[in-house]
C-alpha cells in the first residue's frame, strides 16, 4: 500500500526521486521518524514550471523554540545539498499539540498538497 | 588603492551603517518574546522590528556578496576561481574571518524567514521574533569578525 500511494504520489508532483529522497530524510533527522510532510502549492501543479517548493510539516513536539529551530536546520541542511541549492523552499509547520486548529494554509495543504511518504 | 581594495572599503563602510542601526533596534527589543508579546506588538516595537529584519537582511547580503569574497580576495593565497561557494565560507572560517560555516547558514535561513513567513501560531511566531533578535546579535558578531580581519589584513 505504502508502494502504490508513493508510486502515485511521484506521478503527481514536481519532484525529482534524490528531491524527494532527500527532504523526506531530512524531515526525519530534523523533527523526528513520527514526522509527516505534504508537497503543496505550484509544485503540485503539473502545468506549473519552477517555483517554490512549499512543504508542510507535522510534528508532535510542542515547545515553539525547538520547532522554530528544527525548521531552520531543515532549511539549511536542505540548501547545502545539491538538490535544494539555490531553490526557494517554504516550510509550514502543523504542531497540533501547539494548535489544535488548523490555519487556512494548513487546510489548504492538506486538501490540495501531497503526502511525502519514505521509499 | 586598487579598484577591488576600494570596492571593499565602500562594502565595509555600507556594513557599518547597517550595523549600527540594527545594534540599535537589538538593544532597542527584548531578547525573549512569549505569545502575548507576540501578540501585542504596539507600534513602536513594530518599527523598531521592521529596522532590525530589513538591516538584518542588508547586513548579511552585503557582507555574503561583497565583504567576505572581497576579503577572500585580498588574502595573499585566493581560491582559484571555479572553487564552490562552500568551499570559499570554509577558507574564511579557517582564515577567522567567519566565526561558523554552520552557524552563518542558519542565519541565512534567519534572513530568508524574514522574506517570507506564514502567519503562524502566536507561540511560533514568538519563537520566530526572539531567533530575529538572538540572530541580530550573532550577525553582529559575524560582522565584528570580519571588520577585525579587514582591519589586520587590508592596508588602508
Amino acid at each position: 500500500m505504502v508502494r502504490r500511494k508513493l508510486r502515485h504520489t511521484l506521478l503527481r508532483m514536481r519532484l525529482t526521486d534524490r528531491q524527494h529522497a532527500t527532504l523526506t530524510a531530512a524531515v526525519r533527522r530534523h523533527f523526528g521518524a513520527q514526522a509527516r510532510s505534504w508537497l503543496f502549492g505550484s509544485r503540485v501543479d503539473d502545468g506549473a514550471r519552477g517555483g517554490d517548493f512549499d512543504v508542510m510539516v507535522q510534528a508532535d513536539a510542542a515547545d515553539a523554540a525547538l520547532l522554530y529551530g528544527a525548521k531552520l536546520a531543515l532549511l539549511a541542511d536542505l540548501h547545502a545539498t545539491p538538490e535544494f541549492d539555490g531553490e526557494r523552499i517554504d516550510v509550514v509547520l502543523w504542531c497540533p499539540r501547539l494548535d489544535p486548529v488548523l490555519r487556512p494554509v494548513q487546510r489548504a495543504a492538506l486538501a490540495q498538497g501531497l503526502e511525502l511518504v519514505s521509499g | 588603492m586598487t579598484a577591488g581594495q576600494a570596492k571593499l572599503n565602500a562594502a565595509l563602510a555600507e556594513c557599518a551603517l547597517h550595523a549600527q542601526v540594527l545594534s540599535d533596534a537589538a538593544a532597542a527589543l527584548p531578547a525573549a518574546f512569549d505569545a502575548q508579546m507576540a501578540d501585542h506588538v504596539d507600534a513602536e516595537r513594530r518599527r523598531w522590528l521592521d529596522q532590525a529584519a530589513y538591516r538584518f537582511m542588508k547586513l548579511q547580503d552585503s557582507l555574503g556578496e561583497k565583504v567576505l569574497p572581497g576579503l577572500l580576495a585580498a588574502t595573499l593565497d585566493p581560491l582559484p576561481p571555479e572553487a564552490t561557494f562552500a568551499e570559499r565560507l570554509q577558507r574564511l572560517e579557517r582564515l577567522g574571518a567567519l566565526p561558523s560555516v554552520e552557524r552563518w547558514k542558519l542565519l541565512r535561513e534567519v534572513r530568508n524567514s524574514l522574506a517570507h513567513e506564514y502567519p503562524e501560531h502566536s507561540e511560533l511566531q514568538a519563537a520566530a521574533l526572539t531567533r530575529l533578535v538572538g540572530g541580530a546579535r550573532e550577525l553582529l558578531s559575524f560582522w565584528a569578525a570580519a571588520r577585525a580581519f579587514a582591519d589586520r589584513h587590508l592596508a588602508t
